[in-house]
């Protein structure tokens, strides 16, 4: 069996499947939803950061531009939320292709142009001057399309789409040309590997998942304002899932989420007073003892990890 | 806002220092007082003239002066590529 339908077949199915089951016996939906969104995001997360070594520190930015692109399509033009949902993707894409340049910059000055990039993004949203198009400050409430049944549902097509790009990287040479520019750009294209192309098609595909994610999470929602949706926690949550799971990976961010996201409910329902020290204890010692994620105590003993 | 203190108190600021160290350069003190005045007059150009925009203007910098010049206004010319 080739390793892609493999990988297909016994981690993205079964993980779809689970989710697409979960809310019929699990009452706690927006819970369930919440966990798909961070799954969706890590994912994406790993598309940039795993495979090109990017690390995209405002990658909220993508999450809320996909949200105010959903709300701005369906408060203007009545459009169907499905379409709608389209759209944000396509905003996440613009986006992108409007911080292309910052690709040219490395390593920490990429991450602080990105975070930078994300607040502007925020402050330009929510800008009073702009109410009659984006509400501005105010946030936005989308009564009309509010379904969370269909919004869970297109959440989870959109983490199928996600895992399939993963899958995609993960099995293809275009993942392994990625691969081989994360660990050497210059070697990488002397072996003939378009470097600049790689990097702005696993940007753009970052993008558009986030963007994605975001318009389906103005669906589930309906009421919010620029500060939920561009809120510093969802960058810093996806980047913190996918390293503790193990980036490059397909079940890395997977774990992470499950586990962390879970530990960080587990830990609001039942000692909400401890809950940030406990937390941020947690993720101190991870990255001290695991700084190559969950994955590595596999890896370490031989042990291959798709 | 002025009078009261929350643990999240200063989070702007430090965006905004940061920016401006950034714009600066790192690691240069004459720079990061370069950073201020550019940063300050620019801020209070803005505020006069487009004031609603005013908060955009610390990462619009912070993003320009990385593209342009990633090593900031008094640094020494690198290649960070």
């Amino acid at each position: 069996m080739p390793s892609a339908l493999r990988h297909t077949l016994f981690i993205v199915a079964p993980l779809i499947a689970i989710f697409a089951v979960l809310p019929g016996v699990y009452q706690n939906h927006l819970l369930l939803f919440n966990f798909v969104i961070f799954l969706i995001l890590a994912q994406g997360v790993n598309i940039i950061y795993g495979f090109t070594g990017y690390l995209p520190f405002g990658y909220v930015g993508f999450f809320g531009a996909g949200a105010y692109g959903f709300a701005i399509l369906v408060m203007h033009y009545q459009a169907p939320a499905v379409i709608a949902v389209l759209v944000a993707g396509l905003v996440g894409v613009v986006l992108g292709l409007l911080l292309t340049p910052l690709l040219r910059l490395s390593g920490a000055y990429f991450a602080i142009a990105n975070l930078a990039a994300s607040l502007a993004v925020l402050h330009f949203v929510a800008n009073p001057a702009l109410e009659d198009i984006t509400r501005g400050p105010y946030g936005v409430s989308l009564t009309g399309t509010f379904n969370p049944t269909f919004a869970y549902a297109a959440a989870l097509l959109v983490l199928a789409l996600t895992l399939s790009v993963v899958v995609f990287l993960k099995n293809s040479r275009f993942g392994l040309a990625l691969q081989a520019v994360r660990e050497d750009a210059v070697s990488a294209s002397m072996a003939g590997v378009n470097v600049v192309k790689m990097r702005v098609i696993a940007w753009l595909a970052s993008a558009l998942v986030a963007g994605l994610a975001g318009g389906v999470y103005a669906w589930y929602v309906s009421v919010f304002y620029p500060d939920n949706v561009f809120s510093g926690e969802f960058s810093i949550f996806a980047i913190v899932f996918a390293l503790f799971g193990g980036v490059a990976t397909i079940c890395g961010p997977i774990i992470g989420v499950v586990i962390l996201y879970g530990i960080y409910n587990l830990i609001g329902f039942t000692t909400p007073q401890y809950f940030q020290l406990i937390y941020g204890l947690l993720i101190m010692g991870l990255v001290l003892f695991l700084p190559a994620g969950l994955v590595s105590l596999a890896t370490r003993r031989g042990w291959h990890v798709p | 806002m002025f009078g009261s203190v929350t643990p999240a108190f200063g989070a702007d600021a430090t965006v905004t220092s940061f920016a401006i160290v950034v714009l600066g350069s790192l690691g240069n003190p004459l720079g990061t007082a370069l950073g201020g005045i550019v940063y300050g007059v620019c801020y209070m150009l803005v505020q006069t003239y487009l004031s609603s925009w005013a908060d955009l203007l610390p990462y619009v910098l912070l993003i320009f002066i990385l593209l342009l010049r990633p090593s900031g206004l008094l640094g020494r010319r690198v290649r960070v590529a």
